[in-house]
Order: C-alpha cells, then structure tokens, then sequence
C-alpha cells in the first residue's frame, strides 16, 4: 500500500445532515404520509420542481431538482405538497439549540446541515471517561444526539452524521450513509472509503473540476490522497489545489474556516406561473413585490446597496441580465423598484419563466447619516414608519398602489444554504 | 390531497405544567368531534407581532392542520387531508 501523509489532529469535528429535511418534516407532521412516497415541490403541479424527495420516495428514483411529471412516470401514486418555510425554520432552531448544548462551535450550513466542533468541550471530556479513543468518545456523542432528535424535535427525522479531523471529510463521512447513517474518516479507513468514490462524488468536485484534475493523471478521490500538494495546484490551476490537498489529508483550509459567512448581496427570485413578458404588468407588480421583500431583509440587517441586478430566465431555457452601479447608497423599495424596473426595460420580449432581483456592493450604513436634502430626510422617515407598520401588521398590509389587483404572490421560500435562515422579516 | 377550509372551529386542549405541554386533544367541526390521537409537530410563526401556533394532528383517519392566535386566543381549522 502507498503511504500518505495525515492529520495527528483527533476526529473531533461532526457534520450533521436533516435527512430528506423538507419531505421528512412533512412526514413527521403529517403521521398518515409516513412510510409513503412523497415529495416537496416549488409548485404540487406536473411543472413543479422537486426540492425534497422522501427516503420511499427516492427508492423509486426520485430526485431533488425532478418535475413532478417525471417523477409521477416512476411512481404514479407520488403525493407532492408546497413548501411550509415556518415549519423547516423551526427544525433548523430547535436542531441548532440541541447542537448547542454539545459546544460553543456550532455552525449553520444551510437548513439542513450542521457542523460542531467538539474539541476541548466538556461534552468530549464526559464522553471520554468511559471510552478509550476519541473516535469512540465521539461516536458516543454522536448516537446521543441522533437518540435526542428523534425524542425531542420529532420521531419520524434522522439525522445522518459524519466525524472527522476536518470539516470537509465530516461532510463526506455523513454523506456515506443515508438515512440515518453514522461513519466516519480517520488515517485508518480513509483508503477504503475514497477506493471505490469517483472525482465528481465529492462534493466541490463537479465535471470542470474533475476535467482538470485528469489533465495531470489524478484519476480519482485515492489518487487525490497519493499525490503532493504541487500536483494539485497545477491540476486546478490555481492556490485552491493546495487547499484540496489540506482537506484530503484531514486538516483545515482555510476557505472552510468557522466565520460568519460575509454577506455580499441580497436577492428574491420568482418562478413565474403563467406566460408573461417583461412589458405585461403582472410581471412589474411582481418586480415590486420582490424589491419589498428584498429591501426589507436588507433593511432589517442594517445594510443599504449601490448596485442592483434583475436576471431573467426564459421559457426557451435561456437566460438575460444586467446590473447598475450608483454613486448614492439605496435603501427604499421605491428605489429599487425604479432602477430594477429600467433594467427589466431593456430585456428581450420573451416569455419569462424565472425572474429574479439583487441588490449588491453592500454598505452596513442603513441612517447612518442624515442628509442636507430634505426630501432624503423625507425617505429615510417614510422608509421606517412603513417598516414599523410591517414589523406591527405583517407583510405587505402597506403596497405601492401599483400592486393592487395583484393576481400572483411571491410565497415564502428557503433560499440554499445560510441565505435561507434569515427568518427575521415576519410574515 | 390536501382541502383548504380555514374556518374557525371550536377545539379542546390539555395543558401538563411539569411537562410545559400544550396538547390540543379533540376538534368539534361541522357538528362532528374528532378525537386527535397524534400531535404530529407543533410549530409557531408570527403575522406582524401576532404569533400564531400550528398544529399538525390527526385522528387516525384525517389529517388537520389547526392555528390557534396568541392574541385572539382563536382556532382555526387550516386544511384536512383524508389519509388513505
């Protein structure tokens, strides 16, 4: 066997994953649907988009990302239901307290992924009185959480959870096993778990990626785990090679650090209903709804934004965008409204089946400062009296005229990964 | 397939003080009680300041989603789904 150079740390590091969260949670609130295939969809219609499927469900082939069509060919009797965002947040929270009584270093991947470091925890040391080996003491902690959620955030969900020395094989370790699954890394078992794995099981490893890395003869996962940090540099052209190698060999890189992930834009999007272009009113009313919702979570975080984006995607499958960057800081949904309405302007007159709106280069100076023009003055007043009614009422009980009659409403939804737990902004 | 309703209804709860349980145990609806046999989840979210508690229960036979507002202090009866 070829020797490789590994991590001394101690497998101390648990990813823990909700398994089929959104279907689960359905199930686990719904006792008659357990034991039954069904799947979460964007919209329960034959074009809805499959965000979760349950485990029955994916026996049959059903995946996350399918239509509801597709997946009706493998299984006909499938049960598909809309998203209930409330219900997946509350799961995330009471998971994330639970993690929390095991250390301080809990961090919320996205809805339904979590990692915890357990070094130097007293939910280690306690483990440790009654096992040799870190790993073992791990283990312990590891079957007591699984015991926990079962008992205290619902029967019906498991988690799957992987240990490691790094987040990363924590993450690989966890996904080793579905549903409920509990394995882990170490030097010891690294070998066989990455023996029989292809380039493109492992997460962040897509075709472009994988591409590459056979352009300088690494073949495979193992073979990443065999050659030098050189080799991968050269093979992904670039510095993230040696932070590859770091995690392959168990160790920490940088790019995977605990901190808080640094928020860079903040956007809605909208998967359209019905055949509108970017002229029909429907879709502007829509673009307002969107910019509402936007400004207030930007709002609520403190921040104001120079730029804003609109991309749309058209039924023909292709896509559109374009952006624009202010001198001056925006903060009103009235603003935004107006720029992101001169973008959509200009879009080609095609049937819009995705619309979405961002706004970036982000400042944390929401009334930071008052202005010498009055009628900014005036804004930043109106701006919070009309979130303070919000805040008070719910959502939209205050709209621009130019959304009465509305006929379409953006629903809550759970954006992907930490952009999805933002659950300030109340209905 | 789930029916949406959204009517007010009339339910009956049991609270335990040692346990910090709230449990809602049978639903009077359309002249028909319904005794809940299984809490399935309870969850809570808020219109504006209002906080409203859902309550994902069944009988057995139906399921019934039931929202109770913390100010009003009134039930509704979200949506029934018959199980099959």
């Amino acid at each position: 066997m070829l020797d490789f150079v590994f991590t001394t740390n101690p497998p101390v590091i648990m990813h823990v994953d909700i398994n089929s969260c959104f279907a689960t949670i359905e199930q686990q609130a719904n006792p008659l649907l357990r034991g039954k295939p069904i799947v979460v969809a964007a919209y329960t219609t034959n074009n809805g988009c499959i965000l979760a499927a349950s485990v029955e469900a994916k026996r049959y082939g059903i995946k996350t990302g399918m239509r509801i069509k597709d997946a009706k060919y493998l299984y006909p009797h499938l049960i598909a239901l809309s998203p209930d965002p409330s219900k997946y947040r509350v799961v995330n929270r009471k998971l994330t307290t639970l993690l929390e009584e095991y250390s301080p270093h809990v961090s919320v991947q996205s809805i339904d992924e979590m990692v915890l470091s357990l070094a130097d925890t007293p939910a280690l040391f306690r483990a440790l009185k009654s096992h040799t080996t870190v790993l073992e003491a791990m283990i312990s902690v590891a079957r007591e959480i699984k015991q926990r959620v079962k008992e205290e955030i619902g029967e019906w969900i498991t988690v799957s959870i992987g240990i490691a020395p790094n987040r990363y094989l924590a993450k690989v370790a966890s996904g080793l096993e579905k549903p409920d699954g509990l394995r882990w890394i170490t030097k010891e078992n690294i070998v066989s778990v990455l023996e029989p794995m292809r380039l493109e099981d492992l997460c962040g490893i897509k075709d472009g990626n994988a591409t590459k890395l056979r352009g300088v003869s690494i073949m495979s996962p193992l073979s990443m785990l065999y050659t030098d940090s050189d080799t991968l540099k050269r093979g992904f052209h670039s510095i993230i090679g040696r932070h590859w190698w770091l995690r392959m060999h168990g160790w920490a890189a940088s790019a995977d650090g605990y901190g808080e992930l640094k928020q860079k834009s903040f956007g809605q999007s909208y998967a359209m209903s019905a055949s509108y272009t970017a002229k029909d009113t429907q879709v502007w009313q829509i673009l307002s709804q969107l910019t509402m919702k936007m400004g207030r979570r930007l709002r609520e975080d403190g921040f104001s934004a120079r730029g804003i984006a609109v991309s749309l995607m058209f039924g023909d499958h292709t896509h559109w965008g374009n952006q624009m960057l202010q001198t001056e800081s925006l903060f009103a949904d009235r603003d935004f409204y107006e720029k992101s309405w001169e973008i959509l302007h200009h879009a080609p007159e095609k049937v819009i089946r995705i619309l979405a709106v961002s706004c970036y280069a982000l400042q944390k100076d929401l009334y930071g400062q008052l202005s010498l023009l009055p009628e900014e003055n005036k804004k930043i007043m109106i701006t919070r009296a009309i979130d303070e009614i919000q805040e008070r009422y719910g959502s939209f009980v205050l709209t621009p005229a130019r959304m009465m009659h509305m006929e379409h409403t953006v629903m809550d939804r759970i954006a992907f990964g930490k952009a999805g737990l933002s659950a300030n902004v109340r209905s | 397939m789930s029916e949406t309703i959204n009517e007010p209804v009339s339910v009956a709860l049991w609270s335990n003080h040692t346990t910090r349980k709230i449990l809602p145990y049978s639903l009077y609806w359309h002249g028909r009680r319904y005794q809940i046999s299984t809490v399935g989840f309870h969850h809570t979210y808020h219109v504006g300041r209002i906080l409203m508690h859902v309550f994902s229960v069944t009988d057995g036979v139906t399921f019934f989603r039931l929202e109770l507002n913390a100010e009003t202090l009134e039930w509704q009866l979200l949506d029934v789904e018959a199980g099959n």
